[in-house]
């Protein structure tokens, strides 16, 4: 075991100390094998013995699940592989809080493990979520605030070597158990963090993060493609308003049965020291989601250096034609008011009590009037802005081109592009030509008419 | 995840997964005058040529395999002359 790795540690301790002795060497090399190989041993015993455990307290979970828990049965005594797992649940208002505990012989060998628990039934919310616990050197997991249903609990696969507090391994999003429940992975981490994995059967996952929060804040999202290169993206979270803050991006080449995993969230002042190809590699799986509205709300915020890294990534990577996905992601420094549909009177659009028109309708669309200002331009859910009048309409069906497909709508000045009220302009610093290039003969371009100079 | 050489950050913590002397990752970042980036340079290279060697057996899988490599790598670095003298610095010659 040792011979070729004896050599390999023998050429560090050479090139680090070239002016050692041969004996010297052999000396202290076959010294710290020894150790390598005691701490290998006491590792592997480690592990041996958490493996069992860990095998112990799944079966104990699979009796609990038979045994059942509800809000009917609030406790239950389980024994299985020498563990005894106790499950007690008690009310806390409208939610319950319940605690597993293990007792066995090294049951710390279970700290850090990783518990998903979720309340089944008729009666709970279609989207079943999965709250996240994790044991303590006590045997202890406690989940506090699971909804009233059955609750069933699931080790977390790839949770063997549990981090630390903040980081947080997720539950395999495989394709087949998602879609067969509802298509979508939710899962709320310890720190109040809701994670949820959408669009997992056509394997174009999009990753919804809401948490509430009283100021931006970054979520890391670490995961392994199917060739097991990692990735990683950070997702912002711009809160405003009462509700919670929520941003959606893309995981690209997201592989559902492998380990992925939610670091704890950080401060603004992290992007200082990240590096940024991660800041890039977000904004660009960001790009046409809500979470490209959450860099941009962000700018203003940051210091002039991370600001400009940020800028010039939101430069590369803002579609033309962007507008957030609603009103509520907008940041307070906008300027804009989230301005509910100004009533309408009659063809000639809707009118204040003078019978002027309102902020609201004063679009340049259509002198129909169709009451779309600046909110219509920011929600992009609704209606299409069709003219309401019949030759405009016929103008539009002879275009026949759908209205999200229009490379401009509504007014430039309340578009947020980088923050600031103002069109985007894209700098293309090297193009590729379309056709290659090809001899031709030295001609001029225009060439003139033969005249005689003018007198 | 776990089947990733760890950074040096995460082996701070006591439940990180992985088997490391104590205070392994405080001692190495500061042997490269706490410069983190250099210090996960070299130490994601150690662990590299830890698990190419014969201290991996190749009967283990990629997670227990990573397992092995960090806790050799780590312990040869931390209980050796290697802990006051980095052979990576060494060869790109910075003082250490």
């Amino acid at each position: 075991m040792t011979d070729d790795f004896a050599r390999v540690y023998r050429e560090l301790l050479a090139t680090a100390y070239p002016e050692a002795e041969p004996g010297w060497l052999d000396e202290h090399t076959a010294h710290t094998l020894t150790e390598v190989d005691r701490a290998v041993a006491l590792m592997a015993d480690r592990d041996e013995a958490r493996r069992t455990i860990v095998a112990a307290v799944r079966e104990a979970l699979g009796r609990l699940r038979s045994h059942g828990l509800s809000p009917d049965e609030p406790t239950a005594r389980i024994e299985a592989g020498g563990v005894r797992l106790t499950a007690e649940a008690r009310p806390e208002g409208a939610r319950f809080a319940v605690t597993l505990t293990v007792a066995a012989e090294h049951v710390e060998r279970l700290a850090g493990l990783w518990l998903t628990a979720r309340a089944t039934g008729a009666r709970t919310a279609r989207l079943r979520v999965r709250h996240l616990g994790v044991f303590t050197e006590r045997g202890v997991v406690a989940f506090p605030s699971l909804p009233a249903g059955r609750w069933t609990f699931d080790v977390v696969a790839h949770s063997w070597p549990a981090g630390r507090g903040e980081v947080f391994p997720m539950p395999s999003a495989e394709t087949a158990t998602a879609a067969a429940d509802t298509g979508s992975l939710a899962v709320l981490a310890p720190n109040g963090v809701l994670l949820v994995l959408h669009n997992l059967a056509d394997g174009t996952p999009i990753l919804e993060v809401t948490a509430a929060l009283d100021a931006p804040r970054l979520v890391p999202i670490r995961y392994q493609d199917e060739t097991g290169i990692p990735h990683e993206i950070l997702v912002p979270l711009v809160p405003s308003g009462p509700a919670p803050a929520s941003s959606r991006t893309a995981l690209p080449a997201f592989a559902p049965d492998l380990p992925w995993q939610v670091d704890g969230v950080k401060d603004l002042a992290a992007l200082s020291t990240t590096d940024p190809h991660l800041i890039e590699h977000s904004i660009a799986a960001a790009s046409g989601t809500s979470a490209l509205a959450a860099w941009q709300a962000l700018l203003p915020l940051l210091p002039p250096t991370p600001a400009n890294l940020l800028q010039a990534s939101l430069t590369r990577h803002t579609p033309l034609f962007f507008r957030p996905a609603r009103a509520g992601a907008l940041p307070a420094h906008a300027g804009i008011e989230r301005r509910s549909p100004a009533p309408r009177a009659g063809r000639g659009g809707a009118r204040g009590r003078y019978g002027r028109k309102t902020p609201g309708s004063r679009t340049g669309g259509s002198r129909c009037g169709s009451g779309r200002g600046t909110d219509q331009a920011l929600r992009h859910d609704r209606a299409p802005p069709y003219p309401r009048c019949g030759a405009a309409r016929a103008r539009r069906a002879r275009l026949a081109v759908p209205w999200r497909r229009q490379s401009f709508v509504g007014k430039a000045r309340v578009r947020l592009v980088g923050g600031v009220v103002q069109r985007v302009v894209t700098t293309l610093a090297r193009v590729k030509k379309r056709t290659p290039s090809m001899p031709c003969a030295w001609v001029s371009p225009n060439r003139e008419d033969f005249q005689p100079p003018k007198a | 995840m776990s089947n990733l050489i760890p950074r040096l950050s995460d082996l701070l913590f006591r439940h990180c997964g992985f088997s490391v002397p104590q205070g392994f990752a405080e001692s190495y970042v500061k042997l490269h005058d706490s410069d983190w980036y250099r210090a996960q340079d070299h130490w994601e290279r150690v662990v590299v040529r830890v698990l190419n060697s014969t201290a991996v057996p190749e009967s283990a899988d990629d997670e227990q395999a990573m397992r092995i490599a960090v806790t050799a790598a780590a312990t040869g670095l931390h209980n050796s002359p290697l802990r006051t003298r980095c052979s990576l610095c060494v060869s790109e010659g910075r003082p250490s």
